[in-house]
């Protein structure tokens, strides 16, 4: 059932077959539970918000148009799941709605991360947690789950301009920060 | 507008360089030692960012949801639209009560079997118990309370339709 695509096991859902909706969830659980634990920086709150995630695609399953992409359709419930959950805990926005403007500042978690990382992969992946959520976000869910741009910014409700904006700035400052160790010679 | 460096590697990473911008971006590095450096460490970003590894979900996460689901396994049928049926339910007792009212405020034993005379006798029938029914409205505390629920029915009504509205063409926007 494995290499089943995602319409495919909708298809079988939506036809009464439950139990195959446990390989959409399986497919998804662990990317999404990272975009969600990277927005709402809490594990338990992102737990109930994958849970809530997967229930409100269940239910909305017969609205799904057969034809449109399902993970962007998907990640756009879990990341709406999320503000939802962080509107509810009144945590607003200081986290994720700031502005596309916002400056990135690494430099005050450099000194501590670059001391306690091995190598370049791990410095790289500690530093994405150090970014404004937003940045951190995009570079989520357009490495890890693979998302063109024009999909980003459908999840995210953003333009498509800002997205990129988004994902330049944000490699910017990692790779100021690697220059700034001289990362780049060591690799290459 | 000319792009500047940092744009020029970004969308060289990603492949979106139109030839004219790929030529001046080779140039550049031809020329440029330091472009150069910040193309190598623009690739090193890349390639981390590439080996992302997800966060495991909790333990039995997908167990746990099964089990929600499969105990309740008509969550979207529970969605069904209980107004609809309810406005059905509403006009088809409305029709029976009438069909009753008729038939019980017909003389059936008048002796002629002309239909007009039936007719009559239901036409005086309906008015008499439909003004004996309405007569309690002629109670001002009676009306008030009716005409209160009525309007707060309406309300909830609208509100009620207005949401599932919003709430379908949200799930609908989803999919495009």
């Amino acid at each position: 059932m494995k290499h089943l695509s995602d319409i495919e096991i909708i298809e079988s859902v939506k036809r009464g077959n439950i139990s195959d909706y446990s390989l959409i969830v399986n497919r998804y659980k662990d990317r999404a539970f990272s975009l969600l634990k990277r927005l709402l920086k809490n594990e338990m709150d992102a737990e109930e918000a994958l849970q809530d995630s997967f229930l409100k695609a269940y239910n909305g399953l017969k609205e799904f148009r057969m034809d449109a992409q399902f993970s962007t359709w998907f990640y756009r419930i879990v990341y709406n799941t999320g503000l939802t959950i962080i509107a509810s805990k009144k945590r607003q926005v200081e986290q994720e709605m700031t502005s596309i403007d916002e400056e990135i500042e690494l430099g005050k978690f450099d000194n501590e991360i670059y001391s306690t990382t091995e190598n370049v992969n791990q410095y790289v992946l500690k530093m994405v947690d150090k970014l404004p959520v937003r940045n951190a976000l995009v570079l989520i869910l357009f490495y890890l789950d693979g998302l063109s741009m024009s999909e980003v910014s459908q999840v995210m409700g953003i333009s498509l301009v800002n997205v990129k904006v988004l994902l330049h700035r944000s490699r910017n400052s990692l790779k100021d920060l690697l220059l700034k160790h001289n990362y780049q010679e060591e690799v290459l | 507008m000319k792009k500047n460096i940092e744009e020029l590697l970004n969308d060289y990473i990603d492949n979106q360089l139109i030839p004219e911008e790929l030529e001046d971006v080779k140039n550049l590095l031809n020329s440029d030692q330091l472009a150069a450096s910040k193309l190598r460490a623009m690739r090193v970003v890349h390639q981390s960012l590439k080996q992302i590894e997800p966060d495991l979900a909790p333990n039995g996460f997908t167990e746990r949801l099964m089990e929600g689901l499969n105990l309740s396994p008509g969550l979207s049928k529970q969605k069904k639209n209980y107004f609809f049926y309810g406005v059905v339910g509403f006009f088809s007792l409305l029709i029976i009560g009438s069909l009753l009212a008729v038939v019980f405020s017909v003389n059936w034993n008048v002796g002629s079997l002309n239909l007009t005379t039936y007719i009559d006798e239901a036409k005086s029938g309906i008015s008499k118990s439909g003004s004996e029914a309405f007569s309690v409205f002629k109670n001002k505390t009676v009306l008030m309370i009716s005409s209160s629920l009525v309007l707060i029915m309406l309300i909830l009504a609208y509100f009620g339709f207005e949401s599932h509205k919003s709430w379908k063409k949200k799930i609908n926007s989803f999919s495009h």
